[in-house]
């Protein structure tokens, strides 16, 4: 899976620092899913990347428990060593990192889309790309 | 892909994580400063020079062995950060809670 985001935006042309944060914004979504949507049985995750000119989506669906990325509070990046909690910093990286991060659940889907603008390298032919 | 190799520099223990560091890799790093600590390790280098990526699964080994160490009178150094790693450290506002140097041999000196 990381692979497959690796290769394909990196096909895209972007800009190395886009690229970034496209992959650690999508690394931190599919390790929350990986985490907490499914028991120990696992489950299936679908990722679609598509890209035109000035941005670049990234749709997540998976079949696990209902998850809104807004129901959880901003950590404070500001506290203390001693007061710093532990965890809560992916989501927060996934919304900076990216300019919308949105939530919808569909019958038993999760639906989690996220939307950058981003600048090419280069003008080429724009790859759509899908993996199950 | 992580390799990590590990020394001592006197009393100072080295950490020297090569690739990327995410969920599946991050236990490495944490394994790698449990053995330190657990050797009474108390200040431990993280040369980062061949850091490439780190998400926040990587950010919470550090901030969770900073935790461990202060409260032994020791911490973590972070030393010779590319600025991609640098960027997802002051994003996260962690550049305060660790001490950063630009080298090894400046981290070694405090």
């Amino acid at each position: 899976m990381v692979v497959f985001l690796e290769e394909t935006l990196g096909s895209m042309g972007l800009v190395p620092s886009d690229s970034f944060d496209l992959q650690l914004a999508a690394d931190e979504i599919l390790t929350n899913i990986a985490s907490y949507a499914y028991g120990p049985d696992g489950g299936h995750i679908t990722i679609e990347i598509i890209g035109d000119e000035k941005r670049v989506t990234i749709i997540f669906t998976d079949s696990g428990r209902p998850f809104d990325p807004k129901s959880l509070s901003s950590p404070d990046i500001s506290s203390g060593l001693m007061d710093r909690k532990i965890g809560g910093l992916g989501i927060y990286l996934a919304r900076q990192l990216t300019d919308t991060l949105s939530y919808s659940r569909e019958g038993d889907k999760n639906i989690l889309i996220m939307e950058k603008r981003v600048n090419r390298q280069e003008s080429e032919s724009i790859p759509s790309d899908r993996a199950d | 892909m992580l390799e990590i190799e590990t020394g001592m520099e006197e009393d100072i223990g080295i950490i020297r994580p090569e690739g990327r560091l995410d969920a599946a890799s991050s236990t490495l790093l944490d394994a790698a400063f449990e053995r330190l600590i657990g050797e009474g390790v108390a200040i431990i280098i993280l040369d980062a020079e061949r850091l490439l990526y780190t998400s926040s699964s990587g950010l919470r080994v550090l901030l969770s062995a900073q935790k461990r160490l202060k409260q032994v009178g020791g911490e973590v150094r972070i030393a010779a950060l590319r600025p991609e790693v640098d960027a997802v450290l002051t994003m996260t506002g962690l550049t305060s809670i660790f001490t950063i140097r630009e080298s090894v041999s400046e981290a070694l000196s405090g």
